[in-house]
């Protein structure tokens, strides 16, 4: 049974990457979706010889398909069941009794329920405007018309996406669901893979760019500061992990909000950088988690010379998430700055101190866990063939998608 | 036909580059390579970068503009906004490029001996070739944005080597230290670089200064930023001792001879913008005679071969800030490059101190100097106590800067904590939130 999920695990992946020989640059819907199957591809191959396979192989199938949805489908309503299922993986990652899980993670939920409510509130103002509200083609054509009320049905949208993504000050639900569930599901879900597409397709042709849209994104910019500075005392690696998301994609959002091409894609950029590299990273620390039991960084030391290539990929990974030369973040950091650095000098600032101080956060990890004297002694344990390939599969699309462009 | 100066300038990048990738490559599928492999790598990357800066350097002699320039074309291109790939050895990179080629082969030479047998061997050059392609693109860098990148390298390579001997705590926190000071400085020049896009709408360094809009000073100091923290001038110097803690050779190729001038080079590159800028200038000579001034009265006081280099180190690269500042441009490069080669040499034979001494008979230690003897003996007490604390530099540090920081992150984390705890009770049996 475990055999046939994981092939059909595999073979799901394999239609993501149809566009890859063609790549366009310009073309974010494909971008998106490589970077997600391969994400896909190396958790369902991690998965394959454990327990719960069955568990993470069909959440991250579910989740591809409803991806999908929202990154093509043509129908408002559609895109939106979608958006809402992708949801449903959550509640199967629960440890442990059901209601446990609920009461434990009702903060997630409550979030979850305000989005879910929000994207719902958007729907019913939009059909409210045209008898054909429901095509997505049509929703430029909706937003001069409706006014008001379209700006109002897309800022629901943004609102429901902000949510889900876990941005300031909703991170506080996905930090408790991160640290219930089995981490690479944990990463699935914070990948939150159709967030941009519902922004790029839904939100921004009804809500064009406004002082409120440029207010919210200063705001997050400086809710990533404050991430930035809690990754600093953070002892909790999952903790850590559960910040690093919303500091990334905070950073990437500073493109949405600017009125050029140049903003956008690097945005895209970014965001692409930020999946990668928080999957990279989430895989790394949940192998030392298997090795090891490992709860906090205090708890490592020394590892480098038992398990070298588990520290590799973590300090590698951690560079592209901070955007070093030769990686994709590289290109979209530049992008996103030259676009911002005219019109928002001080935001564009605040975003760079925030990714230097996330780059200490993860030099210090990265010190705790493996650097230093040993803390306790344990045989050799570095990665076995499957687990550096998936990894090398990541990294290589980090740093070969930056090369070529 | 072969361009022979676009391969020799893409050589002297490309070359080292391609060998770190293979070694690299080889480290991760956990392919061991034997000390002769690496040997044989490193020697062709050395021979290389040779045989390349003698083409640069004979193309450039036979210029009539003394410029060595290649443009392959642009990394990626969205809209009107392009990454440019420009090459461009000119009388300011090249001499530094001669010195670069110069002091990598013999650090590469000498460190085949030197860890023959250690634990680190293929991490060491791994690491050295990285240095060598990020200090060659910082030296031929035609733009801002390709200078940003060989920094980048060169920083990643220096806090790993401080490091280097990981499994004792000492350089691993070192290096630490030295990754947030290179931190503070990256995220200087990325915003310069910003700065600098929007200033001139164009990357490169060759911009004319009589079309330069005002104002200026807000790039001209994150420029200035930038160099402090990488040349370790004060206030940002407290890490360049704790930098010692890294192999020999990694300590004279990068803190004697060419990573500690990066910062200097930087000024000199882009002198156009922030000459004409009152304020600059005057900074730079004030950091850099300070600087000297502390470098030469710290220095005095440490017991060691390796803390004494460096705070020498500290001093000279603080008189050639000041040189630069006062607009001697050429002796600041003539100042840098030998700095630079009598600095590697001494680091290289700081381990033989002892051996030098028994042999030739030297001294490493002098008598008193001249103001000692002249100066009465409460100031000179005072001095050494001073002296001897570090002038309470990283003290100060701490106190105003880290300190506050983590003030601040606790704060948060205790209301982060607070509110998490409001919808998620802490479970014992499950370890709690933490």
């Amino acid at each position: 049974m475990r055999a046939l999920f994981s092939a059909g695990g595999f073979l799901a992946t394999l239609y993501y990457w149809w566009p890859l020989p063609a790549m366009d640059p310009n073309s974010w819907p494909a971008l998106l979706g490589v970077a997600y199957g391969a994400i896909c591809f190396c958790l369902i191959l991690l998965s394959a010889p454990r327990k719960e396979n069955r568990t993470v192989v069909f959440s991250l199938l579910f989740l591809q398909v409803m991806n999908a949805g929202v990154l093509f489908l043509g129908d408002l309503r559609l895109v939106g069941l979608c958006w809402l299922l992708g949801l449903f993986p959550a509640a199967v990652s629960r440890s442990g009794n059901r209601w446990q899980w609920l009461a434990r993670n009702r903060l997630y939920l409550y979030y979850q329920v305000l989005g879910a409510f929000s994207l719902l509130a958007a729907l019913y103002f939009l059909g409210s405007l045209h008898a054909e509200w429901f095509l997505i083609t049509r929703l430029p054509l909706l937003a001069a018309p409706g006014g008001s009320t379209a700006i109002l049905a897309g800022t629901c949208v943004l609102f429901s996406v902000w949510v889900r993504l876990g941005l300031f000050p909703f991170h506080a639900g996905s930090l408790s669901l991160l640290k219930d569930s089995p981490l690479p599901l944990g990463i699935g879900l914070l990948t939150a893979p159709g967030a941009f597409a519902l922004f790029l397709r839904v939100a921004l042709p009804l809500c064009p760019l406004t002082e409120t849209s440029l207010t919210l994104v200063r705001a997050l910019v400086i809710s990533s500061l404050y991430l930035a500075f809690l990754g600093v005392v953070q002892k909790s690696p999952r903790k850590w992990l559960g910040l690093l998301y919303p500091i990334l994609i905070s950073a990437a959002t500073l493109g949405w909000a600017m009125p050029s091409h140049l903003g956008v894609m690097g945005s895209v950029y970014l965001w692409v950088t930020a999946m990668l590299s928080t999957t990279g990273l989430g895989i790394v620390l949940w192998l030392v988690e298997e090795r090891t039991g490992l709860e906090r960084w205090s708890e490592g030391g020394g590892w480098v010379r038992v398990m070298p290539g588990i520290a590799a990929f973590f300090f590698i990974f951690g560079l592209s998430a901070v955007n070093v030369p030769g990686t994709f973040g590289f290109l979209g950091e530049d992008l996103v700055l030259q676009a911002t650095f005219a019109t928002e000098p001080l935001t564009a600032a605040l975003s760079v101190i925030a990714m230097g101080l996330l780059a200490v956060t993860m030099y210090r990890g990265y010190l705790l866990l493996f650097l230093g004297k040993v803390n306790a002694e344990m045989p050799a344990c570095d990665l076995l063939p499957r687990e550096r390939w998936s990894l090398l599969l990541l990294l290589l699309l980090l740093v070969g998608f930056g090369l070529s462009f | 036909m072969i361009d022979s100066l676009a391969v020799s300038l893409f050589s002297l990048v490309g070359v080292p580059l391609a060998a770190f990738v293979l070694v690299g490559l080889a480290a991760i599928l956990n392919l061991q390579l034997k000390e002769s492999g690496i040997r044989g790598v490193v020697s062709v990357v050395i021979l290389a970068l040779v045989l390349s800066t003698l083409v640069v350097g004979g193309e450039i002699l036979l210029s009539t503009r003394h410029l060595a320039q290649w443009e392959p074309g642009h990394w990626f291109k969205i809209g009107n906004y392009e990454f440019e790939f420009l090459f461009r050895a000119d009388a300011l990179s090249f001499p530094i490029l001669v010195v670069t080629t110069i002091l990598s082969a013999a650090s590469g030479l000498f460190s085949f001996q030197y860890l023959h047998r250690e634990e680190g061997f293929s991490r060491f050059f791994l690491l050295y070739l990285l240095f060598v392609a990020g200090m060659n693109l910082t030296l031929l860098a035609g733009t801002i944005d390709l200078l940003v990148a060989g920094w980048e390298m060169v920083g990643i390579s220096s806090a790993l080597l401080i490091g280097f001997f990981h499994y004792r705590d000492q350089p691993a926190q070192h290096g630490y230290t030295a990754w947030i000071a290179y931190r503070i400085c990256d995220v200087a020049l990325i915003l310069a670089t910003v700065a600098w896009h929007q200033q001139f709408d164009t990357a490169r360094f060759d911009v004319s200064p009589q079309g330069l809009p005002e104002p200026r000073l807000l790039l001209a100091i994150l420029l200035l930023v930038a160099s402090l923290a990488k040349s370790a001038q004060l206030p940002l110097s407290w890490w360049l001792p704790k930098a010692m803690e890294g192999p020999t050779p990694s300590s004279a190729l990068f803190y004697g001879g060419l990573s500690i001038h990066a910062g200097a080079y930087l000024l000199l590159r882009t002198r156009v913008v922030w000459q004409a800028s009152g304020l600059v200038p005057f900074l730079i000579v004030l950091i850099g005679v300070s600087t000297a001034i502390y470098g030469t009265t710290v220095g005095l006081a440490r017991p060691d071969a390796k803390s004494k280099l460096a705070f020498a180190c500290l001093s000279q690269v603080g008189l050639i800030f000041a040189e630069i500042g006062l607009g001697l441009t050429t002796l600041a490069i003539w100042h840098l490059m030998g700095h630079a080669l009598l600095r590697t040499l001494q680091f290289l034979r700081a381990p033989s101190l002892l051996q030098d001494h028994n042999l030739f008979g030297t001294s490493p230690a002098s008598g008193p100097r001249f103001w000692e003897r002249m100066s009465p003996d409460a100031f000179r007490t005072w001095i050494y106590r001073q002296a001897v604390a570090g002038f309470s530099l990283e003290e100060s540090l701490r106190w105003a800067v880290v300190g506050p920081v983590l003030k601040v992150a606790v704060f948060f984390e205790r209301v982060e904590d607070g509110w998490l705890a409001r919808f998620a009770p802490r479970d014992e049996s499950k370890g709690g939130l933490k």
